[in-house]
């Protein structure tokens, strides 16, 4: 679950007030009230009457020598209002789209990202309505015909340009693909994830290119709801295990730096999720690394129980992941690389950790 | 070393003192000349740069703007350059002028506004709409370059999403919703384009910082909005960049779309420049005249310094002062009236230019684009500038003197008789100058090139030369002067005419100020004359209609200003129409400059007969509407063409090349103008709009009453004015009038300098003569005789001043007209003499001498007699 978007978009528009009714009055955006009839490819692609959505993945790639590489390529949609009125310009604003990009060189101990804007115009910014097509300017992902998708987005520091080839998922990251944010009923989103993907193709950072393979995750989810006042951030992490099993799990931070609320899911190796309840698991943050660019203090190491599964303790592959995105949103975030080790040291998965509302609280 | 400069301080001081009002009149004189330059310069500077200004703050970090070559920008053009990932930020922008007033209540505008710029800095009236530039951004595109339209950062919630979201929805600046008194959620009413829109104020901003006051007139949209309200669908008006390298500006040039051009701001803000460059430099060159003038006083005060003192001057070369002391002396004496002067200069030409900056502004937003200059500041660059051309002026009027009297040997500097012998010679050597210098200025003309500079350059020549001819003209007046009254033993005539001749070297000068004010006052109104006379004709001939209909819009230079197909079908159903003529104007480059090109029916306008056609083709060849066109004078002598040669012109569909059919007379527009049938153009430049229409109505009716008539019905429904021709005409000579208000300004106070040094002669002459007065004074002379003695030597010197200056100046008429303004603006003015302003010279030159002969008069009447004698 992905939930920093929803707080990105916080930033960027207006909202109705917090607890939007359940039902979808006019002028009102739909809601994640229930379980949800699936339908793939049209759910891959934009769903209008949400206020927001997004497409991400991220990545552990490596070239033919070893060399350790994460990335992530996110396109995020936001509407600007519910019932937008039609209009003879065909620059007038009903959606805004941004994307945040960025690679993660281990060895060459570099970390460069971008990011970028646009309101929603066809061949400008745009998320096709019936397929996994999304475009940003030249930023693109796309479904091909034998259902791989081809990412693709570059700017003067990184070039991604990878294939994801079919792989697991979709997996609903909830009941009917409904995904619990909060204790009300209306605070939830749809959410599935395509959880391995085999991908290749080639990394550019700094100039220099790589052709690397390794394994994607893909996340896509859409809501209308946004963090309730007294959520200031959260964490995030995806991981493909070494034992060929997925974990995701997410854990909300309340103002006094506590777990406010805490989801995830296990997905088994054929393919089949368990929803994990609290009292499966446990994340217990530890360390400090100072952003010394933003002054945020993030945790360095992460501690995981879940029943079923041994200990692992999380590690960023580079301190660095830390991003700001003066270009579109302007919110300051971590999303890194990560490795799992269990309690003997040895590699038990790698995946994603994404760190929100350290550098500044997310909340309204 | 020290005790020499203070003896000559006190030497100096002690002169100073004793001749006080001479002193004066020549630190007025400079000071009046000083004032007239610092006051023009910094005056049309504070146009200029509030004209950059505004561009500057509209481009806030923007380098560059890439436009289309002909229209808008295609969205789609856009979107690719925005997708072929340029190396700098871009962002797209709509950007109109627009009329904004605000709602009283639902009825439709009624006042229509003026021909001519509406004044932005003007007070709002009720009910008068202000000039505003409407800005359509996309503001996610905006975020590196402009920080004002950070709509996100300064708009409430939901402001920034009804601005976003809805149609007709602008945020205003604080300072334009004040002058209109709308508040937010309050609509105005717009003009744009071709239509009259309501728009909604969604939130008021204050930009902050130096660029607020050149954003006052700032209305902002989203894009959408825009091109919805400039019903400019797909299309945009350009694209701004930021480059920061030369890498930058070839890797953007190389992925632009083919049909783009890209112009740095600074080329924007230069085109201004250019713009009101001849504007500009004739300004510049009148107020140096009124500076040259004041050279002639500064070297006539230190003649008459260097002449009062041949005594003193002489008994300190013989106590062994050298050569190169008496220089210093006098290099001394012209450095405290420059530095006083050019003070004094400063602080009135700082005065002069507040007052100045208004008319020059208006001037330059009736006939070039609008600007809002602040108050002229007082700064150094502005002292630098009044006292660099104080010592100019000083030390050019002072040469000659210094060189006398270092040059004087002490015996003759005691001897007045050797100093005049010496000046009749240099009449006469300076008569042979100044004939070489006025075959000079012929000589000028007659060379190649096309510059108005060479004008002033003949017209600086004209001016010295008939200037040099006055010292000997002043005598050969005089003698016969002197010849006539003879007979009528007319003593104080007679003696008045003798001095006169026997102190050229005072009064030669004296006649040379005076004349070449003069002089300068009868070419500017001469000219003026003649140019306004010329262009009432060309008015009647260029709109041989009725009644004119155009945009409200077109009032602010606007001609890309349309109006609604629909009045024209209603003014082709009104009872009073007789004919129309359509006229769809756009500006274009053309060898390389922007010129107005037309479309219209050149047929009616041709046979009419009343076309200030200038010369054409043999008159028995039709004109070919397909591929003929008809070219302004100022165009023709920019590109060097005349009638029966071809014209190549870039259009949206490809090279043209055009026949010239003939060349007409134009005072609209320097830049030049083309004519081509409105088919031919609609055709080529894929426009079939509107911009005026000229109709003929019915014999006997009233065009007035026609006029208002349409005016009341269409403004109703559409923001277009309709006009009678008789209304229109009035407007634009209103407008002349006020474009050479200025002028009219320099030329008196040119005058007044050369006041200063009428004054100045004569109170030299009356000292120079005091010891003959006393003598004739005391063998009975009356004041009343004293008065006429007195003021017929300042009649003679004004009336011969006048009477040279009535050839000098209808000579410099002709070469303002014919080189000068045709040089500059291309457009040859038929000049002829005005023998009224010839009088009127006469009379005030009269009235001058009268005045300025008061204090000498007194001063000889009240000096006792015996004062003098005991000096002999």
């Amino acid at each position: 679950m992905r939930m920093n978007q929803i707080a990105l978009i916080t930033l960027v528009l207006v909202n109705a007030a917090a607890g939007e009714p359940a039902s979808r009055p006019a002028g009102e955006f739909l809601q994640a009230l229930g379980p949800r009839e699936w339908s793939f490819p049209r759910d891959h692609a934009r769903h209008d009457g949400f206020k927001t959505e997004w497409w991400y993945f991220t990545g552990n790639l490596r070239d033919s020598a070893g060399r350790r590489f994460g990335y992530q390529l996110t396109f995020f949609r936001t509407a600007f209002t519910a019932s937008p009125a039609t209009r003879p310009s065909p620059w007038a604003a009903t959606d805004l789209y941004f994307a945040h990009a960025a690679i993660t060189d281990v060895e060459g101990k570099a970390f460069v990202y971008a990011d970028r804007i646009a309101r929603g115009r066809a061949g400008y910014a745009l998320a096709s309505d019936n397929d996994l097509d999304v475009m940003l300017r030249d930023w693109t992902l796309k479904r091909q015909a034998d259902d791989s998708v081809k990412l693709s987005a570059a700017d003067d520091k990184l070039s991604i340009d990878l294939t994801c080839r079919p792989g697991r998922g979709p997996i609903l990251q909830g009941p009917g693909g409904r995904n619990p944010k909060g204790r009300e009923p209306a605070e939830a989103s749809y959410y599935y994830s395509m959880t391995r993907l085999p991908t290749s193709g080639t990394l550019t950072v700094n100039g220099r290119r790589f052709t690397v393979d390794g394994l994607s995750w893909m996340d896509h989810e859409f809501s209308s709801n946004q963090i309730s006042s007294n959520q200031v951030g959260w964490d995030w992490i995806a991981l493909h295990l070494a034992d060929g099993r997925d974990l995701m799990l997410y854990r909300m931070r309340n103002k006094a730096g506590s777990a406010d609320f805490l989801s995830g899911t296990l997905i088994s190796a054929d393919g089949k999720p368990r929803y994990l309840s609290a009292a499966d698991k446990s994340l217990t943050p530890s360390g400090q690394w100072k952003s010394p660019a933003s002054g945020g203090i993030y945790p360095t190491s992460w501690k995981i129980k879940i029943d079923g599964i041994p200990e692992m303790t999380l590690r960023p592959l580079l301190a660095d992941q830390e991003l700001q995105t003066p270009h579109s949103t302007d919110v300051t975030y971590y999303e890194g690389a990560v490795e799992a080790l269990d309690p003997s040291g040895k590699p038990a998965g790698e995946g994603y950790l994404e760190m929100t509302g350290y550098a500044k609280p997310l909340s309204r | 070393m020290i005790a020499t400069l203070r003896f000559f301080v006190r030497l100096s001081a002690g002169h100073l003192r004793k001749h006080r009002l001479e002193a004066l009149l020549c630190l007025i004189g400079v000071a009046v000349g000083v004032a007239v330059v610092v006051a023009i310069d910094s005056a049309v500077a504070a146009c200029v740069s509030s004209f950059r200004g505004a561009v500057d703050s509209l481009a806030e970090r923007s380098t560059h703007s890439i436009f289309a070559e002909f229209g808008g920008i295609g969205d789609e053009q856009f979107i690719q350059l925005a997708n072929s990932r340029p190396p700098c930020p871009i962002a797209p922008v709509i950007e109109r002028s627009v009329l904004v007033e605000r709602i009283v209540d639902s009825s439709v505008p009624t006042k229509a506004p003026k021909i001519g710029a509406v004044d932005p800095s003007a007070a709002p009236v009720a009910g008068q709409p202000l000039v505003g530039r409407l800005i359509g951004v996309d503001i996610f595109s905006e975020r590196q370059l402009r920080s004002f339209t950070n709509m996100r950062g300064t708009l409430g919630d939901d402001a920034f999403r009804e601005f976003m979201t809805q149609p007709d929805r602008v945020v205003l600046v604080d300072e334009l919703a004040g002058r209109l008194g709308v508040s937010a959620g309050q609509s105005v009413r717009l003009s744009i384009g071709n239509r009259r829109r309501e728009v909604r104020v969604v939130a008021i901003i204050a930009p902050e910082g130096v660029a607020r006051s050149q954003l006052s007139d700032i209305l902002i949209a989203d894009l959408a909005t825009a091109q919805e309200l400039a019903d400019s669908l797909g299309k945009i008006d350009r694209i701004d960049v930021r480059l920061e390298t030369p890498e930058q500006e070839s890797a953007l040039i190389a992925i632009m779309p083919k049909g783009l051009v890209l112009r740095s701001t600074q080329q924007q803000s230069m085109s201004m420049t250019e713009l009101i460059a001849s504007y500009k430099l004739n300004l510049n060159s009148l107020s140096l005249m009124a500076a040259f003038v004041a050279v002639f006083i500064v070297y006539n005060a230190m003649l008459v310094s260097v002449r009062q003192r041949a005594p003193t001057l002489g008994i300190l070369r013989c106590l062994g002062a050298s050569r190169g002391q008496i220089v210093a002396l006098y290099l001394l004496e012209a450095g405290i009236v420059a530095a006083i002067g050019g003070l004094l200069g400063v602080l009135g030409g700082w005065a002069l230019a507040r007052g100045l900056v208004g008319s020059i502004a208006s001037t330059i937003n009736d006939l070039y684009t609008a600007v809002r200059p602040s108050p002229v500041a007082l700064d150094g660059a502005m002292f630098a500038k009044g006292l660099l051309v104080a010592c100019a002026s000083c030390l050019a009027g002072a040469l000659v003197p210094l060189i006398q009297a270092s040059r004087t040997p002490p015996i003759n500097a005691m001897r007045q008789s050797a100093v005049a012998g010496r000046s009749s010679r240099a009449a006469g050597r300076l008569f042979i100058a100044g004939m070489v210098l006025l075959a000079l200025s012929l000589a000028v003309y007659a060379l190649p090139g096309e510059s108005p500079m060479a004008g002033f350059a003949m017209a600086l020549l004209m001016g010295l030369g008939f200037a040099a001819l006055c010292p000997l003209l002043t005598r050969w007046i005089c003698l016969g002067v002197i010849r006539i009254v003879r007979p009528r033993q007319n003593l104080p005539m007679q003696m008045a005419a003798a001095g006169v001749a026997r102190s050229l070297g005072i009064t030669g000068v004296a006649v040379a100020a005076m004349m070449l004010a003069t002089a300068m006052t009868i070419s500017i109104r001469t000219m003026v004359s003649s140019f306004r006379g010329a262009l009432d004709h060309w008015l009647d001939r260029r709109f041989s209609a009725d009644v004119l209909i155009g945009p409200e819009l077109l009032v602010n230079h606007k001609v890309e200003s349309t109006i609604d197909p629909a009045v024209e079908r209603w003014i082709s159903r009104q009872p009073e129409l007789r004919s129309m003529v359509h006229f769809r104007a756009i500006y274009s480059d053309v060898g390389g400059k922007p010129t107005l090109i037309s479309g219209t029916e050149i047929d009616p306008v041709l046979q009419g007969g009343s076309w200030p056609i200038k010369s054409r083709i043999d008159p028995s060849i039709p004109f070919d509407p397909a591929n003929d066109v008809l070219i302004s004078e100022p165009l023709a002598g920019r590109l060097h063409l005349k009638s029966g040669d071809t014209i190549d012109v870039q259009t949206p569909t490809g090279p043209r090349r055009f026949n010239i059919h003939g060349v007409f007379y134009d005072f609209g527009n320097e830049r030049g103008h083309l004519i081509l049938e409105r088919q031919t153009f609609a055709r080529a430049w894929k426009d079939d709009q509107l911009t005026s229409l000229h109709v003929k109505i019915q014999p006997g009716l009233d065009p007035q009453t026609v006029a208002a008539r349409w005016s009341q019905e269409l403004r109703k429904d559409y923001p277009v004015v309709a006009n009678s021709y008789l209304q229109v005409k009035t407007e634009i000579l209103a407008i002349f009038d006020r474009t050479f208000a200025v002028t009219h300004v320099l030329a008196w106070l040119a005058a007044a300098v050369a006041f200063c040094g009428l004054a100045g002669s004569l109170l030299a002459l009356a000292m120079a003569r005091q010891r003959d007065y006393s003598v004739l004074a005391a063998v009975g002379m009356s004041g009343r005789q004293t008065a006429v003695w007195v003021i017929s030597q300042g009649a003679l010197i004004a009336w011969t001043s006048a009477a040279i200056a009535c050839i000098a100046g209808t000579a410099l008429a002709y070469v303002m007209s014919y080189v000068i303004q045709y040089r500059s603006f291309g457009w040859s003015i038929p000049t002829s003499p005005y023998p009224r302003y010839w009088v009127e010279s006469f009379i005030i030159s009269s009235a001058a001498a009268v005045v300025a002969g008061i204090y000498p008069i007194y001063r000889l009447v009240r000096t006792p007699p015996a004062v003098n004698l005991r000096q002999e």
